[in-house]
């Protein structure tokens, strides 16, 4: 069907068009009359069997059921989206809901989350600027979670859902408006779908992913108080819960559609239709293959919808037309054979075409298609063209036409039908159309979705190869050999495979941004919680982080912007007194700085009490007055970061208890980064957080004891010391400590802390390691030094669970394993 | 995963016949031993089967944890099958082997004397496990396999993999 057109392939292509137009029309009065059939319910005669070009259906056909919901619906206004299939009614009893692909239910989840996340976005920005565009996006969303949870079945989903877009309508057409009230209830409902994605996943997470069909019952949630208040919330515009007979918005669609949702509608049908045709293609194999209808339903049911909302009434029907027959072959009454297939792949083709048609501010595009190669920006071959333009007789044309081995142009300018000037001009406007038909017609997808398992995978596999790598390259069969050609195979085999290592994290990474949106609205719903007005910045959104490191910070975050707002800044009157502005402000913020990612949470507050801080240390037991005397602002600071340390006097809902800043420090130690305070009293505090920008690769330097391979993370190395046993000196508590330069450090032996390795310590010969860590400085005892490497850091086997002092292990270059120390885990268990 | 898969392959090839003599409902089973007895393991859970390797320890494990090992490039716990079920210690000789078995994404090794065989046991040929002593291996027997006149304890390798004394005795360090 896809046109491949040249400028030479003219009379071809010129067929081709007719040809296109014919079967248009042909698909279109095929498809109505399968409907017609699918929705005549005379039982008696056989129903006016469809000619598709194959012998006539049997006539015994059987009975046709009455059409499902979505034929027999009275077509809403353009304006309007389709409402979803399933009616709400009988609320309080859950549904059981089978499932018997849980791909397509997990995909389901996950799409609805990617929803959700977008709309609790776009809600906070919507309340600071009421945007038309913004309630078109939300809407949308809101549509798509509705009506893929009615054809699950989850009544839950799609009574909120339903009620939200209500809502939204109401907004749109200015019935209300936009308050943080409504801002609220948007959120609420946001946050119970999540509720509901949540419990649903659990619910399927309970059965074995094996044993596909299961029922499960469908998740129920309270949502009694959310819709009254919905009811509440429109109850001033006199407008019944029922969402039905609403006076469609006089605006018309077109001032509510912008550029960029036509784009998207376009990407996203085109990827839909994609989607559709690889189905149908499969159902030709199976027929009576209901998932495969399904799926196929469900595109073209979303297609429909976005259609609907845009107004591209044509798309819309030829939609509706494709879903009937669907559902006459879901049911079985029809058989899904070749020429089923084939018909069913001509209106995808022809939906195609007028899709990729559709252009901004066109009010029905499809509706244009048939009519539309008589636009002049059309791609026509260029013989036509000529005609058109009076340049070319059609003889002249037609003669040329006979010699086709010619270009059609070089033969005209050869009769001298035609001066080379004027075919020129023709060409280039030839050439014009056709880019931008051609443009329209290929959509480039620049993004792929890719399961994060098989990421995960690629990365581990990654990781094999560099030890692949080090093990032909170090092979000890190698020792002593002439390898000059070798050594430069080597070389481009390293040089490949550190550019694809490179790569293969860059995959990993992505934006921050999605953290960034959730923190907007955290610090919203503070501000709004504790009635304070919060102004919130940020930079560095696009920074990217390895998706796994973006979770393990999104807790620490969250808690650290907590005590930004409760407890680093003032109430309004505090601050005006101050001469500060009534307006909070929190700044989260994100760079690179090095090989280490810093994200801050700044407020302008009224920074860190030292004493306040010192004398809750006090009483706690943590130090004492004598030794706080001496300490540094950064040593005190750290006490924050003791589990259930916190000087505030209350325990509020929000902070005070003292968990936060254990958490913030524990993940971030996990990532192993760093966690600095920066604080001026009267002007704020700045918490930064440094994160080594891969956790999967790092250097390590490589140690034995005994017959067991250590390896300790560069970084935390100070320096390396012969061992003497008369800087030994044991302690009172137990241990020993070692005296180096006037400095008293800890010493840990490795092989009894870890009681492997055998054999005895041999001060003379051992090496003292003297690491740094958050928890202070040790000195551990080794009996050698292999060396210095890349390590790629593998997580321990589950089976032995965590464990302390460890942080997982390694693969070295000769198949050995070697244990990645964990310096400030190891020093933890050492005070305990 | 093709490992997987293709050593099973492998397996079936070799012991074609046993599966038209015995029938559909059968299950292969990899027979080793340990000592004087015979013990089998259902072959859908073991993904091969190699010579001894270097271990390398594991700080705070249980004796019959003997530590882990590269399986290309993958790092696996290993067990020595004799210490867990309680039996004498016996030097790893060039007869020792790991069968590495693997329920879902979890992996082990588990050392035992020698392999014996593959071989077919009907359903009529496999009964409940009687109670025994209270033995530790109990937990982990699936059932009692006749083959001829011999008997052999068949080991669940999901019940290995999964064993909750491990962490309780971690717990406890």
């Amino acid at each position: 069907m896809k046109r491949k057109s040249k400028e030479d392939a003219l009379g071809k292509d010129f067929a081709d068009l007719i040809d296109e137009k014919e079967q248009d029309e042909l698909v279109r009065r095929q498809l109505l009359e399968i409907t017609a059939d699918a929705k005549s319910k005379k039982a008696a005669p056989p129903p006016a069997v469809v000619d598709l070009g194959e012998p006539a259906a049997p006539a015994d056909e059987p009975v046709l059921e009455p059409a499902v919901v979505d034929i027999s619906e009275p077509r809403p206004p353009a304006a309007e989206p389709i409402p979803a299939p399933t009616v709400v009614a009988g609320l309080d009893e859950p549904a059981t809901v089978e499932i018997d692909d849980l791909s397509l239910m997990n995909s389901f989840l996950q799409e609805m989350n990617e929803h959700l996340e977008n709309i609790e976005e776009k809600i906070v920005r919507l309340e600071r600027s009421n945007d038309a565009g913004l309630v078109d996006e939300i809407f949308r969303s809101m549509h798509t979670i509705k009506g893929t949870s009615g054809f699950f079945g989850f009544q839950f989903v799609t009574k909120v859902s339903h009620e939200t877009e209500s809502l939204l309508e109401d907004l749109r057409s200015g019935e209300i408006e936009m308050s943080p009230a409504v801002a609220d209830l948007l959120l609420a409902a946001a946050d119970h779908l999540k509720g509901l994605a949540g419990d649903i996943s659990k619910e399927c997470a309970r059965h074995d992913p094996q044993s596909v069909p299961f029922t499960i019952t469908e998740p129920t949630r309270d949502i009694s108080e959310f819709m009254s208040r919905i009811v509440e919330a429109r109850g001033g515009s006199g407008l019944a819960a029922t969402g039905a007979g609403q006076p469609v918005p006089s605006s018309g669609p077109n001032e509510l559609v912008s550029q960029e949702m036509v784009d998207s509608f376009k990407v996203e049908t085109d990827d839909l239709l994609s989607q559709a045709e690889s189905q149908l293609l499969q159902l030709e194999n199976s027929p009576g293959n209901l998932d495969l209808i399904d799926h196929t339903f469900r595109c073209v049911h979303t297609i429909k919808g976005n259609a609907g909302f845009l107004g591209y009434a044509t798309i819309e029907q030829v939609c509706m037309n494709l879903e009937d027959i669907l559902d006459v072959l879901r049911k079985g009454d029809r058989v899904a054979d070749q020429s089923m297939v084939t018909a069913l792949l001509r209106t995808v083709d022809s939906l195609r075409r007028s899709v990729t048609r559709v252009t901004f501010g066109e009010q029905d595009p499809a509706g244009a298609a048939s009519s539309a190669d008589d636009g002049e920006d059309q791609y026509r071959p260029l013989g036509e063209m000529l005609v058109d333009l009076g340049l070319a007789t059609e003889e002249a044309v037609g003669q040329a036409l006979e010699e086709q081995d010619r270009k059609l142009g070089e033969i005209l300018v050869a009769k001298g039908d035609l001066s080379e000037e004027v075919l020129n001009d023709a060409l280039n406007k030839q050439k014009q159309a056709l880019a931008s038909s051609g443009r329209q017609e290929s959509m480039e997808h620049k993004e792929v979705r890719v399961d994060v398992s098989k990421l995960d995978r690629l990365f581990d596999l990654m990781g094999e190869l560099i030890t692949a790598e080090a093990m032909v390259v170090q092979n000890p069969d190698l020792q002593g050999m002439e390898l000059n050609r070798f050594d430069q195979a080597a070389a481009y085999l390293g040089k490949i495979t550190r550019q694809m290592q490179e790569i293969t994290m860059s995959v990993r990474m992505i934006p921050m941004e999605g953290m960034f949106n959730k923190m907007r609205r955290v610090v919203r719903d503070l501000a709004r919680r504790m009635e304070r007005p919060i102004e919130f910045h940020d930079s560095g959104r696009d920074t990217e982080m390895d998706r796994n490191v973006i979770e393990v910070l999104s807790d620490p975050l969250v808690h650290l912007i907590r005590n930004a707002v409760d407890h680093g800044i003032e109430t309004s009157a505090d601050r005006q007194a101050a001469g500060k502005p009534a307006e909070g402000r929190v700044h989260l913020g994100a760079r690179y700085e090095g090989s280490e990612i810093w994200i801050s949470v700044r407020d302008d507050g009224r920074g860190l009490n030292r004493e306040k801080i010192l004398s809750r240390a006090i009483s706690q037991g943590l130090t004492t007055e004598e030794e706080a005397a001496s300490f540094a602002d950064d040593h005190i600071w750290q006490f924050l970061f003791q589990p259930g340390f916190s000087t505030a006097e209350q325990v509020s809902d929000v902070s005070g208890r003292g968990v936060g800043m254990d958490v913030v420090k524990r993940n971030i130690e996990e990532l192993r980064g760093k966690v600095d305070v920066v604080t001026t009293p009267g002007e704020g505090t700045e918490v930064i957080l440094k994160i080594p920008l891969t956790l999967a690769i790092i250097d390590g330097v490589t140690v034995k004891v005994g017959n067991v391979l250590y390896a300790i993370p560069l970084g935390d190395i100070r320096e390396f010391h012969q061992a003497r046993s008369d800087q030994l000196s044991p302690i009172t508590a137990g241990g020993e400590v070692l005296k180096l330069r006037e400095e008293i450090i800890p010493v840990i032996r490795l092989r009894k802390f870890f009681s492997t390795g055998h054999g005895e310590d041999e001060l003379g010969a051992g090496i003292f390691i003297v690491v740094q860590s958050s928890n202070g400085r040790a000195a551990l005892l080794v009996d050698e030094i292999i060396g210095y490497h890349q390590i790629v850091v593998k997580s321990l086997p589950e089976y032995m669970g965590a464990m302390q002092g460890l942080s997982g292990c390694s693969v070295l270059g000769n198949g050995e394993v070697s244990l990645i120390i964990d310096t400030s885990s190891l020093m933890k268990g050492r005070a305990a | 995963m093709a490992t997987v898969t293709e050593e099973r392959d492998q397996l079936d090839d070799l012991w074609a016949d046993d599966d038209e003599e015995v029938g559909t409902r059968s299950s292969k089973y990899l027979f080793f031993n340990l000592g004087d007895e015979l013990y089998g393991i259902n072959i859908m859970n073991i993904t091969e089967i190699i010579e001894m390797e270097r271990i390398t320890e594991i700080p705070d494990m249980p004796g019959y944890v003997k530590g882990v090992i590269n399986l290309r490039g993958k790092v696996i716990p290993v067990m020595d099958l004799r210490l867990r079920f309680n039996m004498s210690e016996r030097e790893y000789d060039d007869r020792t082997c790991i069968v590495v078995t693997a329920v879902e994404t979890a992996a082990l090794g588990l050392i035992v004397d020698t392999v014996a065989e593959v071989h077919a046991l009907a359903a009529k040929d496999i009964e409940e496990t009687p109670t025994f002593s209270g033995a530790t291996r109990d937990h982990y027997v699936e059932g009692i396999g006749k083959i001829g006149d011999r008997v052999t304890v068949l080991i669940d390798a999901r019940k290995i993999l999964q064993a909750k004394e491990l962490q309780a005795i971690k717990s406890q360090i």
